[in-house]
């Protein structure tokens, strides 16, 4: 370290001597030589240095160069770079020709540095501020779905402030955390989170709160060599976002942007209504005893009537005019031929008449300008959102300042800062009995939840009565989640041209937050019968540092070496403290003080890291590329004796065109071939490498429990998961190899990659014998092999001046596969339920359904029951044990995108199709069994049709054997072919028997989420009026999900149970998709 | 410009020297959690936690619903009603137990060593729970690991110890936890002693009373040896209601209720009183605290009923087994009787007419008499499962025919986990297979 060190003095004192050195003044014009107007912005900069400017409106510039320069070399985007020697002049004019090939645009690597897309030896993908600003998302992640290869993304529900997944190239942890870094303009920021219970709310993922509007480019950096220098918190690729700023070519620049958007409902279960509430065709209600009116396996609906009289005995002692009043307008329901039935038919209701129309406004303003030594960026936006369920309400006020500006010729100093106000209002979803679609799916068709949701005396009006499931209407009026945070992203940082082939640069970043919550369940709510009040506060910080020296020279004719040497240090601390009461006393008032048991909890955790990175490129001739990269990390989380570790990369591009023979090829115009390697190490959990005493709690999984506090006293509990102080760090080796072809001028471009991901030693508390005195221990042990082809293809099918059409495709099909888990470990719970789950399971792909099956014969028919006398003769029969039904990640994922432009007008169509995947449609089965689903109305004797399959049952022995002709006698094997019909829907099946998903298999409810979708379809109009007091005006119309085709049977399978966890592929009563509509105007000044 | 200069050079130093000040180790000690725990603050756990898994509906409910105190009539419940049980279905009991209760008990006796600070009062109260523990583990499930438990990752394998030496284990350990309350040389006194509030004359007798129960358990191995050993131990033993080892639940917050009201009232309806209990308690003062209709108006379902590790009815019932093996019908009645009052006063529902005429002498005193009777005062607790498989007192009826070959199952199926991830963990034992203890 101390030979680093002086290397580093040295540099910088090499860097002094040149500020002696007498400097020279050039200046001139830069034109396009497509129409001779003068270009502003150009970039130009000192061949070899960072020195640099870029031209003003006119398209002049002005610059003072060393003595020592040789060239200048000027750059714009879509334009090609050239490189023009000075040889003595002091005016130099410049004429740009368009680039076709795009092949010399910037693109934003690791670390921020800046790379032309030929020099690449891997895979980088990314997506402008205009598709962003278009697709209209509140959470920018969403904005990327369909339009880079090899991320997938799924956002959660369609409810406001709901949270998205994102994954690149697949998973790289069992457990642990699967999703990318993220990185603003240099500066790592906290994202994540949004996950969640089976229960509970949506919660927002933490990149909600970047405002989308800010946002000039998102680099999407999928492989190891190409996150290699960020490290270990990069092991899952990296998301860089590069915000606007201000720009010396531009005077004042106003943007005004304003849009609307109505959330509608997308798909939903169907529900029937043809049946009422009651068993075994029978009439109950509300107010009746017993258990019967959970359900809808009642009568059927239009052979009854009300009754509105008097004298009519009413269930639980109410009085028709309580009823009346209370209940029903229309009367206590009973048998048309009942006499005192009043020959009214009865009503059904539509219980999706419960969503409403979901608003969202969105505003944001911005001013940006600059001159040639200061530029700077100001923004301001608010998104405020009411969703498609009452009081579902998401809001985001942000302010963003940023500016630079030159203190010396060689010294610029710039710095950045957000600030961001979000809220949320959640309702309750999934396994709850306080969740939203589970009270109202389960409503029998005949009850009319918005008929009142209180009574006067406080008690629920619910179709169970009082109490059971929530009203939705009480869920969405009764219980509150509210949260809101405040964040603050901000950065400052230096750099310094010390010479013209060596610069240093300095960035320190933080990322704070502070989130404030209450959640609160009135008294009476189904969960909660008690009410509850909880609050909390905590406060998360990252800080990050990195010093980077740049060295950047010609070193031979033809040959380029750029070096870079870095030092990054980063610090991630959290602390929170909250409160929960339990119990209340007073209704309708949410405080801590309005209970006789409140607890108090606190939470800290802080993790570290140090690490020295360089990076070692040569440039040969503009036809081959070479990388090297290292990094060695120090990190807190590792045991002292191994908490050092270093990674290389490598990678190569051969930009085989340049080739004399291939030059000039009118048909291939450009091709490069690429591969790479890389090595990253990850750390371990926090607090992985001890074990804890903490804090007790008893449970059976029966009961809520018993805590300490008990009796007075505190007590405590040697942890069930044992640290472990024998670790070393995770490793992933990635391959990637890949090719850059563009044909006929870039009219086609096509670049493929192919790559493999090996994780080994993977770190996870591995589930053991609790007779050994623990639960889990943490342990090096899992392994899992991630492989894929990613296609990302262009096509210019028109390319005329008024006219033009491209299509877009990106295709990829990561498919990560557990190789091992650990020993004696072939599957591990990674979320779910007890009898439908996602795992892992050793030698199958990555997030798997597990649940009971039907019985099958080794050939995969049915075995069906064989017994002639029993009453489930000719149904299907459960296995015992569960098994694995199948993979969640779908096999491919394509995006398919039109751009038309015609004039002013553009039309933008992102396809998306999705090939294979499975999901768990648990609300189904549970629908199945309350009698609400519209499958059900097949319930009548005249609604016959076989199972197919073979009969048979299973043997005391577990085998598979059939009864002979006697019914009795067992024979080995599967018997005749079944041809039985049996009703499918019958009652005694599908509620009291197998036919639903709390008594039967998840296997009939796990379902394909193939889908073909319209994610997004813009209209825009741009006018750009001569003598208008503005610029530019852009109007447009954009489409979300409008068009939607699945086998799925339930709400739209972009779902996820568990929020943003590894846990996808659980739907249990998750809160539904929207399709969205926006309409907006663009503005600049 | 040299200021900046040097300012970048002092960051890119600091940067190198602060290397190892900043990866500091002890970062990464958790602050919320602690390392180490005052033996006062891991006492009342163990109790709390024994007394919780072994009132639960694990234990009491599967095993009282097998010996038709209850009927399992909605749910899971209903599939216990019918002899079925999965591996899942105890892995719970299974782990609260072992990587639960029994390992802080160890981790209790291994700090009460610290040297200076020998605190044996501590070891002697972990050694009884942990005593305890074992005997409700190997009663359920015979052969259990022991030996080789308890050493983390150190052996992730460990072997099943045959039910004898376990039984051996839990009669050394309640020795060695006798030795240790008897110690006149102890640093940190008993404090946060929920049952026994520090008395260590109490926990001694519990000691000696435990020794009794799991001499008896042994009775089909040598009934004589048995009551021996169970009448010798009980000179010690448990001398009135008033020393009962009860861990009281609270009414004071849901999250200190007793664990079969919480049973009841969080899982409402899955379990119901069954008619034939009730019907054995007719016209006896406990029907309505032991077999009423309304499960809810039970002793053992109120909030704050206590959980015992062992009572002085269950001493008294013991007795006079022993004393009945042994021949001597007169102390057998005699021991009958006073369980027989004790139990009424213990239920509060005392009353001296009735306790009259259903008092039993030497001439009507029987085994099965002795085994019923402690069935009755015994509800919804371990033991009666224990001695029915013991001595096949009381003879039940079966709920359900046609279901586990018409049996009702005598012991716990091995657990998922244990399954899963320990290779000696014995293979094809079913429910209708009987532990060694009681073959």
């Amino acid at each position: 370290m101390k030979k680093l060190a002086i290397l580093l003095v040295c540099f910088v004192f090499a860097g002094m001597q040149t500020l002696l050195a007498q400097n020279i003044q050039i200046s001139g014009k830069v034109t396009s030589a497509e129409d001779g107007t003068a270009l502003p912005g150009v970039s130009v900069s000192v061949k070899g240095t960072t020195l640099g400017t870029i031209t003003d409106v006119d398209g002049m510039y002005r610059i003072s160069v060393p003595q020592s320069a040789t060239a200048l070399v000027f750059s714009f985007v879509g334009m090609k770079t050239v490189e023009i020697p000075i040889e003595g002049r002091t005016t130099i004019d410049v004429v740009l020709e368009s680039d076709v090939l795009k092949v010399d645009e910037v693109v934003v690597t690791a670390i921020g540095i800046k790379k032309s897309v030929r020099s690449l030896g891997y895979s980088i993908q990314d997506v402008g501020a205009e598709a962003i600003d278009k697709s209209s998302n509140t959470n920018l992640i969403n904005s990327l779905n369909g339009k880079v290869a090899g991320v997938q993304i799924v956002s959660s529900a369609g409810v406001a402030g709901a949270s998205t997944f994102i994954e690149i190239r697949g998973s790289s942890s069992i457990t642990g955390n699967n999703q990318p870094l993220f990185v603003v303009d240099g500066v790592p920021i906290i994202s994540g989170g949004g996950e969640q219970g089976v229960d509970g709310v949506n919660y927002s993922d933490r990149a909600i709160d970047l405002n989308p509007a800010d946002i000039e480019n998102i680099s999407v950096l999928k492989g190891g060599a190409a996150t290699a220098l960020y490290g270990l918190r990069a092991a899952n690729g990296a998301i860089i976002i590069t915000t606007k700023k201000g720009s010396a070519a531009k005077k004042m620049e106003i943007n005004f942007r304003s849009s609307v958007t109505l959330d509608k409902v997308s798909q939903l279960p169907p529900l029937q209504r043809k049946y009422m509430q009651g068993i075994n065709g029978t009439i109950s209600s509300p107010v009746a005893s017993g258990s019967a009116k959970l359900r809808s396996w009642g009568a059927r609906i239009d052979t009854l009537s009300y009754t509105t009289d008097p004298s009519f005995a009413i269930p639980g002692g109410w009085t028709m005019e309580e009823y009346l009043k209370y209940w029903d307008p229309n009367g206590y329901i009973v048998r048309g031929s009942h006499p005192l039935a009043n020959g009214k038919p009865v009503k059904t209701y539509d219980q999706y008449d419960f969503f409403q129309t979901g608003t969202s406004y969105d505003n944001s303003l911005s001013i940006s300008s600059g001159n040639q030594t200061s530029t700077y960026y100001l923004s301001m936006g608010n998104v405020t959102t009411e969703g498609i369920i009452p009081n579902n309400k998401f809001s985001r006020t942000s302010f963003k300042f940023s500016g630079d500006t030159k203190l010396t010729d060689k010294l610029t100093a710039e710095a950045s800062v957000v600030f961001s106000n979000t809220t949320g209002d959640r309702q309750q979803q999934g396994s709850n009995t306080s969740g939203i679609m589970l009270g109202l799916l389960r409503t029998p068709p005949t009850f009319d939840n918005s008929y009142g949701y209180v009574f006067p005396d406080g008690s629920q009006r619910c179709y169970r009565g009082f109490t059971g499931f929530d009203n939705p209407y009480w869920v969405a009026n009764k219980i509150k989640y509210t949260d809101k945070v405040n964040r603050m992203i901000g950065n400052a940082g230096f750099r310094y041209m010390a010479t013209d082939w060596l610069n240093f640069s300095y960035k320190a970043g933080i990322d704070w937050y502070s989130r404030g919550y209450r959640d609160y369940f009135a008294i009476n709510s189904s969960s909660l019968p008690d009410g509850y009040n909880g609050v909390g506060h905590s406060f998360s910080r990252n800080i990050n540092s990195d010093f980077i020296m740049n060295i950047n020279k010609d070193i031979a004719p033809g040959l380029n070496l750029n070096f870079i040497l870095g030092n990054n240090i980063f610090q991630s601390y959290f602390e929170g403290t909250s409160a929960a009461a339990n119990g209340l006393l007073v209704p309708d008032w949410p405080n801590m003080a309005n209970t006789s048991d409140n607890r108090g909890y606190e939470g800290t955790s802080e993790y570290r890291t140090a690490a020295w990175y360089g990076g070692l490129d040569f440039a040969f001739k503009n036809m081959l590329y070479l990388s090297f990269t290292g990094r060695n990390e120090w990190s807190t989380s590792m045991p002292a004796d191994a908490n050092s570790f270093f990674y290389p990369s490598v990678s190569l591009g051969f930009e085989f065109t340049q080739l004399g023979a291939l030059q000039n090829n009118s048909v291939l115009s450009y091709g490069k071939l690429r591969a790479s390697w890389a090595k990253i190490a990850n750390d371990a959990s926090i607090y992985a490498t001890k074990t804890y005493y903490v804090q007790s709690g008893w449970a059976d999984g029966w009961t809520n429990g018993v805590s300490f506090p008990f009796s007075g006293v505190n007590g405590y509990t040697y942890s069930d998961n044992q640290g472990n102080t024998q670790l070393k760090p995770e490793n992933t080796t990635t391959f990637e190899v890949g090719a850059d072809l563009r044909f006929f001028n870039n009219r086609l471009s096509a670049d493929i990659a192919y790559f493999q991901k090996d994780n080994n030693d993977l770190l996870l508390y591995v589930p053991v014998a609790t007779s050994t005195g623990t639960s889990t221990v943490f342990l090096n042990a899992a392994s899992m092999r991630t492989t894929g082809i990613e296609l990302a293809a262009n096509v210019k099918i028109l390319n005329s001046r008024n006219l033009s059409w491209d299509l877009g495709i990106n295709f990829s099909n990561p498919e990560t596969v557990v190789k091992k888990l650990a020993e004696g470990v072939d599957n591990l719970f990674l979320g779910g339920f007890v009898g439908s789950q996602i795992r892992a399971v050793a030698g199958d792909p990555y997030r798997s359904i597990y649940g009971n099956g039907w019985v099958k014969t080794p050939d995969g028919q049915l075995l069906i029951y064989d017994d002639p006398t029993d009453p489930y003769y000719g149904y299907p029969q459960m296995t015992d044990e569960m098994v694995n039904l199948g993979a969640v990640a779908p096999k491919w994922i394509m995006g398919i995108n039109n751009t038309i432009r015609v004039k002013g007008f553009s039309l933008f169509a992102l396809l998306e199709i999705k090939n294979g995947g499975l999901m768990w449609n648990g609300t189904k089965g549970a629908l199945y069994s309350y009698g609400t689903h519209k499958d059900t109305e097949k319930r009548e004797p005249t609604d016959v049709s076989s199972f197919g399959g073979v009969f048979g049952h299973l043997n005391a022995n577990g085998e598979i054997v059939h009864y002979d002709t006697d019914g009795v006698t067992e024979l080995p094997g599967p018997g005749a072919a079944n041809d039985v019909e049996v009703r499918k829907f019958w009652e005694g099946w599908t509620r009291a028997g197998l036919g639903n998903g709390f008594n039967g298999p998840a296997e009939p409810y796990v379902e394909k989420t193939d889908w073909v979708r319209l994610r997004e379809v813009t209209l825009s109009y741009q006018l750009k009026p001569a003598n208008l007091f503005f610029k530019g005006l852009e109007l447009y119309f954009t489409g979300r999900n409008l068009f939607l085709s699945t086998p799925y049977t339930g709400i739209d399978p972009e779902t996820s149970l568990l929020g943003a966890s590894n846990a996808q592929g659980l739907d249990y009563f998750n809160m539904p998709g929207t399709k969205s509509y926006t309409f907006g105007v663009k503005v600049t000044f | 410009m040299k200021k900046i200069l040097s300012f970048i050079i002092a960051v890119g130093l600091l940067g190198l020297i602060s290397c190892e000040k900043w990866i500091d180790p002890k970062v990464n000690d958790n602050p919320d959690a602690l390392t180490s725990v005052p033996l006062y603050l891991l006492l009342p756990n163990i109790e709390v936690g024994y007394a919780y898994i072994t009132g639960d509906f694990d234990v009491v409910g599967n095993t009282g619903i097998w010996l038709n105190y209850f009927a399992g009539v909605d749910r899971q419940a209903s599939a216990v009603n019918s002899y079925t049980q999965a591996s899942d279905d105890v892995n719970n009991l299974w782990g609260s137990y072992y990587s639960g209760i029994m390992t802080d008990c160890k981790k209790i006796i291994e700090q009460s060593k610290e040297a200076g600070k020998e605190s044996p009062h501590y070891a002697g109260v972990a050694k009884v729970i942990l005593a305890a523990s074992l005997g409700n583990v190997t009663s359920l499930w015979g052969d259990v690991p022991y030996s080789e438990a308890f050493k983390g990752a150190e052996n992730l394998h460990p072997v099943y110890d045959p039910q004898e030496q376990i039984y051996q284990t839990i009669q050394s350990t309640l020795d060695e936890a006798i030795t240790d309350l008897s110690a006149t040389e102890n640093y940190y006194p008993l404090q946060n002693d929920l049952i026994y509030d520090g008395d260590l004359d109490l926990w001694i007798k519990l000691a000696y009373s435990l020794k009794a129960r799991y001499a008896m358990h042994l009775s089909k191995k040598g009934e004589d040896a048995a009551a021996t050993a169970v009448l010798t131990a009980l000179n010690n033993g448990l001398a009135s209601n008033n020393e009962n080892a009860n861990l009281y639940f609270t009414n004071a917050t849901p999250t200190e209720n007793n664990p079969m009201f919480q049973f009841v009232d969080q899982r409402s309806g899955y379990i119901e009183p069954d008619p034939d209990f009730a019907a054995m308690l007719a016209g006896d003062p406990r029907a309505d605290v032991l077999a009423n209709d309304d499960i809810t108006l039970n002793a053992y379902t109120q909030p704050d009923a206590p959980v015992s590790i062992m009572t002085y009815v269950e001493v008294l019932f013991l007795k006079a087994e022993a004393y009945f093996i042994k021949n001597n019908p007169i102390e057998a009645a005699n021991a009958y009787n006073d369980a027989l009052e004790a139990s009424l006063r213990q239920f509060g529902v005392y009353d001296n007419a009735w306790f009259n005429a259903n008092k039993l002498d030497q001439t009507t005193i029987t085994r099965q008499a002795i085994i019923v009777g402690k069935y009755k005062a015994l509800a919804a607790t371990l033991e009666p499962y224990n001695d029915w498989r013991r001595t096949g007192f009381p003879v039940l009826t079966i709920n359900q025919p046609n279901v586990n070959q018409n049996k009702i199952p005598v012991r716990f199926l091995y657990p998922t986990d244990e399954r899963t991830y320990n290779r000696n963990c014995p293979s094809g034992v079913g429910l209708n297979d009987k532990p060694w203890a009681f073959q």
